[in-house]
């Protein structure tokens, strides 16, 4: 016989019974000493970190330039490569100027 | 009164609340821009929750008595938590809206931003201290021999006819160089680690490798462009020692990586 689920009803709730007591929590051991500090090392000059990468941030403007330059170049380098290759590299080169320029284009578009 | 909830913030927590509601818009609007230029749904990928979580994470732990502008430390973190959350949405894997050639693209893209991370702050790559046309241009060639050498690696030696010559020509170009010149190419393009981490790797300073890699960039633009091959790059007085090493290392046959790819295309 298959025994249904819910046939055995519940009895009532039987008496609870009360906790004995909290046990005391052990004391904390000694802390150790704090270590020696090491003097820190010397920093490079101000302009240093701006002579590491030689950048420049772009804005919306310069886009259409960047664009029209990036085609003059594309012609001149990919005349050996395949029409697929070029398309493919100068197709990520576009994402990827429009993906870096953030906000400026964004608020373009919202205009 | 507030005080900071934790000794790493140095600001209280209504100034961070300040701080991210200000930005909101701008950490928006940068995840929307990476999504408009690879085609991707800005809310429905995912870039919204990631750029906002960024933003939160950098807006905890800023620190204003550092001098540096919040944008200014926070936008590289934003845009790869937006780049990142892009990548591993299911749109992306699946190309959805996307032939094949919008998608290899897209993946070129992607990888670009790992190679020049000063992308994700917004500025160009290569640029001097002018801001004249030649040195747009410098920049542009430089991502698009950047992008030439993503896209022939991602299509490898097994695609059909056309994407094995470039992938060939490419090779060839690469496997001219020295190899402590063949070696920085490889690991920063082909394995996917940065200039620094190769500086890193062979305890340089970071300049010595990237002045090698802009030459590098210059040298494959010149092959790319001219019938005649130009002369080959020298080594740079900073990596010489580096350059040595190797030699002594793996004694003087040494050979690139894209040498001993070339010479596996030969004996096949």
């Amino acid at each position: 016989m298959v025994k249904k689920i819910g046939d055995k009803k519940l009895d009532k709730v039987k008496s609870t019974e009360n906790v004995g007591q909290v046990h005391e929590a052990p004391g904390i051991g000694g802390i150790g000493a704090v270590g020696k500090t090491q003097a820190v090392g010397s920093t490079g000059g101000a302009g240093t970190i701006q002579r590491r990468r030689a950048t420049r941030t772009m804005t919306l403007e310069e886009r259409e330039q960047l664009m029209k330059i990036m085609n003059e170049e594309a012609e001149k380098m990919f005349g050996q490569a395949s029409p697929q290759h070029r398309k493919i590299v100068e197709g990520a080169v576009k994402m990827t100027i429009d993906a870096a320029l953030g906000e400026g284009i964004d608020d373009k578009g919202k205009k | 009164m507030t005080t900071p909830i934790t000794s790493e913030q140095a600001l209280s927590s209504e100034e961070i609340d300040i701080l991210i509601v200000e930005h909101q818009g701008w950490a928006e609007s940068i995840a929307r821009s990476v999504a408009r230029a690879w085609s991707m749904d800005w809310k429905a990928d995912g870039l919204d929750g990631a750029a906002m979580e960024a933003l939160i994470f950098c807006a905890r732990r800023f620190d204003p008595a550092r001098g540096v502008p919040f944008k200014g430390y926070a936008r590289r973190r934003i845009h790869e938590a937006s780049t990142e959350e892009a990548r591993r949405s299911r749109s992306w894997k699946t190309g959805i809206n996307q032939n094949a050639t919008d998608q290899r693209a897209r993946e070129v893209s992607a990888q670009l931003f790992d190679v020049f991370p000063e992308l994700r702050d917004g500025s160009l790559p290569f640029f001097d201290e002018g801001s004249g046309e030649d040195d747009f241009r410098a920049a542009v060639r430089g991502l698009l021999v950047g992008a030439s050498i993503i896209a022939s690696r991602l299509s490898g030696p097994e695609s059909g006819p056309e994407e094995l010559l470039d992938f060939k020509r490419m090779i060839e170009l690469m496997a001219a160089l020295e190899p402590v010149h063949q070696i920085i190419i490889w690991k920063t393009y082909w394995e996917g680690g940065s200039l620094r981490s190769v500086a890193d790797e062979w305890e340089t300073d970071e300049l010595n490798v990237m002045r090698e890699h802009k030459a590098l960039i210059d040298y494959l633009h010149r092959a790319m462009t001219k019938h005649k091959r130009p002369e080959r790059p020298k080594i740079r007085p900073g990596l010489r020692p580096i350059a040595l090493k190797l030699k002594r290392k793996q004694g003087p046959e040494l050979e690139g990586p894209f040498q001993q790819m070339m010479n596996q295309f030969k004996g096949r």
